[in-house]
């Protein structure tokens, strides 16, 4: 009889425990590309890699631009701005995977290894799966810094070849996450190196189990987490594409909460009591890029001539359904250095038609935009703002045709320069206006892929590098103020928006802080 | 023809479907006199407006207007048009390859016949709609396109009917009359026993008209067949399928349209091969 009591209340304790463990599910908006952000341009990618996986020397504080303490307890910065030597956190564990047993933990090596597998031509992994490294060469990372060089096992000092203002908060952004040495030579010795970023092992707060593709993607919470366990213990990533698919999941409860849900559902969601909605201004840009390196908008004046075809007041009622503001600069309104003293550009199709007739295209020319084939804040529905713009330039006579891929595709497509028009933006990552005005219009950003303007401007170039070197406030703001004034005359974009971010989630959901730059980060995420 | 008239008005279904289809026709061909705005026209400050409603300028706006501020009436009446120019091409298509093919096979028989009908037996093999998707696929997403896609995946079923009444009538004592006489085989095939098939066509055409609005929308659905702005309904359908909760005419009132025409045809084609099969004509 005791021996069935016992038994009895084990089973209870076993159930109950059972019970305990906490799932979360993300309804998220689209496949990653990979599980690696070293490779990855995209917020699906982060949030999937960098955000989960991965930590950096440094870390963005939640919730906020500021860089405050990650796998680096603490740095110094030498007088000339060139040399930064980091003291590594020590004990750091990785991951332990179905495949891999890490022998030890984190150190020096790591460091160089992540970071000399993208600068480093002939590291062994710098070929592996594509070997693009879009992030860290838009921003001209390879010729900014010179050498990382291993002081001692937990010592590391980055050698720049000249004073980089940004340089702290770029080693916090996703590109610059830590991978596992150990574990690359663990590979290298099995010869599949190519799983590195398939099977990713990471030092962060969620450890990667399984990837369907298109389907799911599923973590545990990384008990030896170096600031401890984090408060669900499994979380899942629901891939699904379809906005208002979303947030039917959501109101069924099949999700706690969705990334980007569609603006048309905010009211609905609001009035749902199970369901909450948090909002910020976010730190972002919605564009339409004209490829100046096609015909005709090699031409200064069929740009200006666009963008005063477009009416984008009527683009803020139909499509943001008003939470967004019309843009005049590339960068965002809260972004300091922003420049005030901009004039935009009216909605006039008379001056188009007239700027037209002075390029020489008075009857107008056939061309097509890329229409943004996935819903993001800056641009919640790239088709339906393309039939708009394809009826604002009908009326000066451009005939357009609306062209659109999956995601992936179309990041790849444009970055190789195959449009004439594409529909993209930006959410700013590391809150610095070199991180708008140097990664998407920089001329080492057409050579990476990101400047899908293909603009390379000499004077514009000039001005955003004297900001960089400095660590002035005052004098890179007048720099950068003097770049979005060429930007605004020479327009290799139309700025379009910058939007308000939502974020949904059941009631029960605590201790969500949204980021400035749009990810979504669930260490310190509880369910009630 | 007295008697055909008689017997498809005994069918109340296809009589009513047939009515209704004439007012279909009758406003896709007027299309532009009855709609009241152009399908294309943006209206500033008239989004997603609802039905029997009026705009700030005072435009009556009868089934509202959509996400973008287009009348919707308007939208639906134009796609009227492309829907029963969708229809018409892909069952001329299919008629004309069709008719070559499915007669060749049914009248020679033999290798031709083979190699015809395994053509058929490949193409029936693979799930239609995504055969059509991997012919869009590679042709390029466009209406045109679209309509090639959905008429090579219906063209099977063309063939086959075809063939199957061919074979019947060439084994009759009239043709064997003729061959006898020493006609040619274009006088057989094509004058003697083509006519005499006649039935069976009639009664395929009109339900392939039907399944080619309806594969042609589910492209559009995919955005795989009309592109924009062009106001078909499947696409019509996929672009407003976010505002199911908040403004769910327009998500309603294109998939209403399809559902009606695609129904009116197949009744219609009921009635038609109920008034035009002798057998049936018989029993009552």
């Amino acid at each position: 009889m005791r021996l069935i009591t016992f038994l009895i209340s084990l089973f209870m304790a076993f159930n109950l425990s059972a019970a305990k463990k906490k799932t979360f599910v993300y309804c998220s908006e689209a496949s990653p590309k990979i599980f690696n952000p070293q490779l990855g341009t995209d917020g699906a990618t982060f949030n999937a890699s960098s955000r989960t996986i991965y930590n950096r020397l440094v870390e963005f504080k939640q919730g906020s631009t500021k860089v405050s303490p990650g796998l680096a307890t603490k740095w110094t910065v030498s007088k000339d701005g060139k040399e930064f030597t980091f003291d590594l956190r020590k004990g750091v564990q990785f991951h332990t995977t179905e495949n891999y047993t890490p022998k030890r933990t984190f150190n020096a090596d790591d460091v160089l290894f992540s970071f000399n597998r993208m600068m480093d031509k002939s590291h062994p992994y710098h070929l592996v799966n594509g070997g693009t490294y879009e992030y860290f060469r838009s921003m001209d990372m390879g010729k900014v810094i010179s050498k990382v060089e291993k002081l001692d096992e937990y010592k590391i000092k980055f050698i720049l070849t000249r004073p980089e203002a940004p340089f702290l908060a770029n080693l916090a952004m996703d590109f610059a996450s830590i991978l596992s040495a150990e574990y690359g030579d663990h590979l290298a010795a099995k010869k599949q190196k190519e799983k590195i970023d398939m099977l990713p092992v990471g030092t962060g707060p969620f450890v990667f189990k399984k990837y369907v593709k298109d389907t799911l993607i599923r973590y545990t919470a990384h008990v030896g987490y170096y600031e401890g366990k984090a408060k669900i213990d499994n979380l899942i990533f629901s891939i699904t594409t379809d906005k208002s698919v979303r947030t039917q999941k959501l109101k069924a409860g099949e999700c706690h909460f969705v990334n980007e849900p569609s603006v048309t559902d905010i009211a609905s969601i609001r009035a749902n009591k199970k369901l909450k909605v948090i909002s910020q201004p976010g730190l972002n840009v919605g564009y339409l890029a004209m490829n100046t390196e096609k015909k005709p908008f090699d031409n200064v004046l069929v740009r200006q001539a666009i963008n005063h075809a477009l009416n984008r007041e009527a683009y803020m009622k139909a499509i943001y359904l008003g939470n967004a503001t019309v843009a005049k600069n590339p960068i965002p309104p809260t972004m300091w250095s922003y420049q005030k003293a901009t004039k935009g550009y009216d909605f006039d199709p008379e001056k188009a038609k007239k700027l037209l007739k002075k390029a020489g295209l008075e009857n107008g020319f056939e061309t097509t935009i890329w229409t943004l084939p996935v819903s993001r804040p800056y641009n919640p529905s790239g088709k339906k703002m393309g039939e708009m713009m394809q009826a604002d330039l009908a009326k000066v006579g451009i005939k357009v045709k609306l062209v659109t891929f999956k995601w992936t595709e179309y990041l790849k497509k444009a970055s190789a320069g195959e449009h004439d028009m594409l529909q993209l933006g930006w959410t700013g990552d590391n809150g610095d206006p070199d991180n708008f005005l140097n990664t998407l219009l920089g001329c080492a950003a057409v050579k990476a892929g990101s400047n899908y303007a293909r603009w390379c401007n000499k004077k514009y170039q000039f001005h955003v590098e004297r900001a960089k070197v400095s660590t002035d406030i005052g004098f890179r703001s007048k720099h950068y103020k003097e770049a979005q004034a060429i930007f605004k005359q020479q327009v290799p974009w139309v700025t379009i928006a910058h939007s308000k971010v939502f974020k949904a989630m059941a009631k029960g959901v605590t201790g969500y802080t949204q980021s400035p730059f749009g990810s979504d980060i669930f260490y310190g995420v509880d369910i009630q | 023809m007295k008697t055909f008239f008689k017997n498809f008005t005994k069918n109340k279904g296809a009589t009513v479907a047939l009515f209704l289809l004439i007012c279909f026709l009758f406003v896709a061909i007027f299309a532009p006199l009855l709609a009241p705005y152009s399908p294309n026209e943006i209206f500033e400050d008239a989004y997603k407006l609802q039905p029997m409603s009026y705009a700030a300028n005072g435009n009556l706006h009868l089934l509202g207007t959509d996400d973008i501020g287009r009348d919707f009436l308007s939208r639906l009446i134009y796609g009227t048009r492309v829907s029963f120019g969708v229809g018409l091409m892909v069952v001329v298509l299919d008629l004309i390859f069709g008719l070559l093919l499915g007669v060749s096979a049914g009248y020679f028989g033999g290798k031709v016949d083979a190699f015809i009908m395994r053509l058929v037996d490949v193409i029936m093999s693979l799930p239609s709609i995504l055969l059509a998707i991997v012919i869009v696929a590679l042709l390029g997403p466009s209406l045109i396109n679209g309509i090639i896609a959905v008429s090579v995946v219906a063209l099977p079923n063309f063939i086959r009917i075809i063939r199957a009444a061919v074979m019947a009538e060439k084994q009759k004592s009239y043709v064997m009359a003729n061959t006898n006489f020493g006609a040619s085989h274009f006088r057989k095939a094509v004058l003697n026993i083509l006519p005499n098939c006649l039935a069976p066509i009639i009664v395929q055409t009109s339900l392939g008209f039907s399944d080619g609005i309806l594969n042609v929308a589910a492209l559009g659905f995919l955005g795989m067949g009309a592109q924009a702005p062009t106001p078909e309904w499947g696409v019509m359908l996929t672009d407003s399928k976010d505002y199911l909760e908040t403004a769910s005419w327009l998500v309603t009132m294109p998939g209403l349209c399809i559902l009606v025409l695609v129904l009116c045809f197949n009744l219609m084609g009921d009635g038609l091969r109920d008034a035009l099969d002798p057998k049936l004509r018989g029993s009552d």
